[in-house]
């Protein structure tokens, strides 16, 4: 049994290994960075500053133009995401052929690189593109629209194409909650005489809060660390109106070669990260009880 | 059967349709692009006059598909390698073996879900210098690895519980060593778990973006994504042949998503099953 | 005894064969320019320099760019010095600043004095630090404004020599179903290439960049808020096509002018002959002239800079050879490849270019001014505060707060 319990640990090793190596290493590494100054170049340059580098937070405006953004960002694309992904896992929530085929369609986008979506979309959002040709031809818009080069409409299009390639995503974790549900809750209620609106709203919500609670909080936190579609689509402009946390720390760090403040920009989103994970394990946890 | 959505069936067909339209218009919209003539990128909304498949043959040499292919499949595949066979080991051990601080020990793997790449790039960034492993493809690699180990060791942990001990105590009396039990006989029972795994391990490295705009510098070394952003933001680039361009990232995916459907959809997935 | 003498003879006459078998010396040229044309500029040169010196090689060594820097001080650091290193301007931004401090780098003054041409001032400008050279340029660039010579003559317009001349001619351009200035300030570097151009004529003297970028001036000064209010100004008349600050550079702007949707297209350089050339249908003529002044009292300004720049390393052997392989590099035959292959000396040139267009540039590259500011947080700000004049949500007088306020963040 003990040569058995010691084969159990060289099993868990190799993981336990590179996991400690590769992420909880750089976890601690990142604190003590953003507490010291470094230009990015010389490995031997990395000096000590203490606190400085938290004191430039308060008056760097992009940061919190960026913060900002991320919590629109973030807000924005749950709230669609969530609207849409339940709404369409109601309507699919049937297995005909047809429905099938609707869903799958749906989930396509999630499989693509948000690169290819940001160059897709970045084309449909032209000032001369199709979309503003389609709005015009229809008559809904009499001159172009901005979608990526103007001050609000730029994030409200980075969004729309979040929620574009997501959506499937959020529809597939809300079916399966769907499916979970009793087919007998519904025979019941329907003996009671409910019509399809009470059905709803006492059978499918209160047993779909669990899934939504998850798909909500899984929502928020990939909307924290969005960088990629921005980056492709408006490198956080026109004039930071689309900057989030993620691209200010990669332009502070990679162009502005101040690691220790990007550091401090790190620590900040991982702090925002776990508070979710606590929340999420909170909630979890109740879930249990 | 009862019917359990709260709105009219006709007000359903509507809205699906008007969705599918919203998701699909896209794709067709750069479907069109690609084999546009430069003369109709701005004039026509979806059927060009002409159709002009040389665009792909322009675009798979302008953006270096070759590469940028060649790159991408070595710098998955090899991840996606050690992540199932050192998350497959961990879910064995985890699941099979009364380990003290076991429970300890997968709690804070698991944990590692909740860390944002962009959160310890910096560190990976020193790491990456202090190695000499800057600008190559391990510098990705070994994060990709990391990355994916939580959730897949998760999966494997929830499979391997399921199977019957029965199986693997009658191999241990037949005088198999433990890690030939686990080769021989524990990996072809989880070739589900398997797979699922390395769909979701695989998406997830063959999309990735941040890790590689920082880590990869040499054009030789750059993936699918980062040869698509940089290409298209650096060089006059028109636009039938960008969409060209985009038909031939996705077509590969598409086409494996559409053998193996069902696969992809838990794979994809299989990252919002944490407990 | 004779045969002594035969036997000595024989190998005296073996060491004379030998001699010229001896050892080259060989000069290391380090660069991260393995890109376009410029490997084959590189290797001709290195070429007529060997033709030059039979005793000397010129060894290529391409390293790339993001690693330069440190290969470079690693090597430094081991006791090596490369002989031909193309290094970064010097300047307090820059990635090569702590070789200058460490007193790496040799001043070139003195070797500028004989065998070198005249460099264009803005050239050398770019590469002086507190009074010192420290390294050569080997090309340039320029930037000025293309137009389609076609929609001009259709529309009947001749060239803008002034702001005012082309906010008319975007108003007949527009009378004519064409756009004005296609342009792409979505990119960033396009809007601060803008600014820096209309700087380079409501700033006269042309040093209150350079002196503003290294924190020795304010922002908030009538120069650096005019060159502002020149942009709102040309912006608000139509002289960009409406949403420039959605257009992207490579594939908006360019485009645009191509699909002839705009008459013109700013900035333009060598870079993008090459696109419009397979971009544009067939008969199209297109031609390029400085960006139009504020007023017609000022001389005409295009904004320009080294492309590519080399230095000595102190410590460095064989700096003579290295002197004249730069002075091959500088002379009117290496400017006659570095045409050919459509690049642009430092110095002025009698060369003709085989295209008009290139012969044009080459010309505007006499009245270049320096278009960059190297501290990578001022030219940030510069980039998205024009984007901000661009969407309307950023005024002349907050465009130069802005900048002040970054400057407040920045170590000097």
């Amino acid at each position: 049994m003990r040569t058995h319990r010691f084969a159990g640990y060289l099993f868990i090793l190799p993981a336990l290994l590179f996991f400690l190596a590769f992420l909880v290493y750089p976890l601690l590494h990142t604190v003590y960075l953003s507490l010291t100054e470094w230009a990015g170049f010389d490995l031997k340059k990395i000096t000590f500053v203490g606190f400085d580098n938290f004191k430039l937070i308060p008056p760097d405006w992009i940061f919190w133009k960026a913060m900002r953004n991320t919590f629109y960002f973030v807000v924005g694309t749950t709230v669609f995401l969530n609207l849409f992904g339940l709404g369409l896992a109601l309507f699919l929530n049937n297995s005909t052929r047809f429905t099938h085929v609707v869903r799958t369609l749906v989930f396509i986008p999630v499989l693509l690189s948000p690169v290819i979506v940001g160059v897709m979309w970045s084309r449909i959002f032209d000032p001369f593109g199709v979309l503003n040709q389609i709005l015009e031809k229809l008559g809904l818009i009499q001159t172009p629209i901005f979608w990526l080069g103007a001050k609000n409409m730029a994030l409200v299009s980075i969004i729309g194409a979040t929620v574009w390639q997501w959506v499937g995503y959020d529809m597939v974790l809300y079916l399966t909650g769907l499916q979970q549900i009793p087919e007998e809750l519904y025979e019941a209620a329907m003996i009671d005489g409910a019509n399809r609106w009470q059905m709803f709203r006492r059978v499918t919500v209160p047993l779909l809060k669990g899934v939504a609670t998850m798909v909500i909080l899984l929502n928020f936190i990939g909307g924290v660390r969005i960088f990629d579609l921005v980056y492709v689509m408006t490198k956080g402009g026109p004039n930071h109106n689309t900057e989030v946390l993620a691209t200010h720390l990669y332009e502070v760090a990679f162009w502005f070669n101040k690691m220790g403040y990007a550091s401090v920009i790190s620590v900040i989103i991982l702090a925002i990260s776990l508070v979710f994970a606590y929340l999420r394990s909170r909630l979890m946890s109740e879930e249990k009880a | 059967m009862p019917r359990r959505e709260p709105f009219s069936r006709n007000l359903i067909w509507i809205l699906i349709a008007l969705w599918l339209v919203v998701t699909l218009f896209p794709f067709l919209w750069v479907l069109s692009l690609s084999v546009r003539t430069p003369k109709e990128v701005f004039t026509a909304i979806l059927l060009p006059k002409t159709i002009r498949l040389a665009n792909y043959l322009e675009a798979w040499s302008k953006f270096g598909f070759t590469l940028l292919f060649r790159n991408s499949v070595l710098v998955s595949l090899s991840s996606v390698a050690v992540t199932v066979f050192i998350s497959a080991l961990a879910g064995y051990g985890f699941s099979k073996f009364r380990l003290k601080g076991g429970s300890f020990l997968f709690h804070l793997i698991l944990s590692g879900v909740m860390i944002p790449p962009v959160a310890v790039v910096i560190p990976l960034f020193v790491f990456m210098k202090r190695l000499g492993l800057f600008n190559s493809y391990p510098s990705v690699i070994i994060p990709y690895i990391v990355f994916g180990l939580p959730v897949s060791t998760f999966i494997f942990k929830s499979y391997i519980q399921n199977v019957s001990n029965d199986i693997l105590d009658a191999a241990r009396i037949d005088g198999c060593g433990e890690l030939g039990i686990f080769l021989r006989i524990l990996l072809p029972i989880i070739k589900p778990a398997v797979a699922t795994v390395t769909i979701f391990t695989f998406m997830t490295n063959w999309n990735e973006f941040l890790l590689a705009v920082i880590f990869l510098h040499d054009k030789g070394l750059y993936t699918l994504p980062l040869g698509m952003s940089v290409f298209v933001g650096q060089y006059s680039a028109p636009w039938q042949l960008i969409g060209a361009g985009v038909v031939i990232s996705i077509a590969p995916v598409l086409a494996l998503f559409f053998v193996l459907q069902n696969q992809f959809i838990r794979g994809l997935t299989a990252g919002a099953v944490r407990g | 005894m004779r045969k002594t003498w035969i036997l000595l003879a024989l190998l005296l006459l073996c060491a004379t064969l030998m001699l010229p078998a001896a050892p080259k010396t060989t000069l290391r040229l380090w660069s991260w320019n393995n890109e376009g044309d410029y490997p084959a500029v590189f290797e001709q040169i290195i070429a007529r320099f060997e033709t030059a010196n039979p005793n000397a090689e010129v060894e290529i060594q391409w390293v790339p760019y993001t690693e330069y820097n440190e290969k470079l001080k690693a090597t430094i650091a081991a006791g090596d010095y490369p002989e031909i290193p193309e290094i970064h301007p010097i300047h307090p931004g820059s990635p090569m600043y702590s070789l200058y401090q460490a007193g790496e780098l040799l001043s070139l003054n003195d070797a500028l004095k004989t065998g070198f041409p005249k460099y264009f001032p803005s050239a050398l400008a770019d590469l002086t630090f507190e009074g010192n050279t420290y390294s050569i340029p080997l090309d340039v660039n320029n930037l000025t404004v293309f137009y389609n010579k076609n929609i001009f003559k259709k529309v009947g317009q001749k060239i803008p020599e002034t702001v005012d001349d082309l906010i008319s001619l975007g108003k007949a351009l527009k009378a004519g179903g064409y756009m004005g200035i296609a342009h792409g300030a979505k990119d960033g570097w396009p809007a601060g290439d803008l600014y820096f151009q209309m700087l380079a004529y409501s700033d006269g003297s042309h040093t209150m960049l350079r002196k503003a970028d290294f924190g020795k001036l304010t922002w908030n000064r009538p120069e650096f808020i005019e060159a502002a209010l020149q942009i709102l100004k040309m912006n608000a008349n139509g002289v960009f096509p409406p949403g420039t600050a959605a257009v992207d550079y490579f594939t908006g702007a360019v485009q645009l002018f191509t699909q002839q949707k705009t008459a013109m297209f700013y900035p333009a350089g060598s870079w993008i002959v090459g696109g419009f050339d397979t971009g544009f249908p067939e008969g199209v003529e297109y031609g390029l002239f400085p960006f139009p002044r504020i007023s017609k009292v000022q001389d005409s300004a295009s904004t320009g800079g080294v492309a590519t720049n080399w230095g000595v390393l102190k410590k460095a052997k064989n700096q003579d050879l290295v002197l004249a392989f730069y002075r091959i590099a500088a002379d009117m035959k290496s400017a006659q490849i570095l045409i050919d292959h459509s690049m642009i000396p430092p110095y002025a040139v009698n060369i003709q270019a085989k295209r008009e267009i290139l012969a044009d540039m080459i010309k505007a590259q006499a009245i270049a001014q320096t278009r960059f500011v190297f501290t990578p947080e001022l030219h940030s700000q510069v980039m998205s505060g024009v984007q901000g004049l661009f969407t309307g949500e950023v005024s002349a007088a907050q465009f130069v707060a802005a900048l002040d306020r970054v400057e407040k963040t920045i170590k000097r």
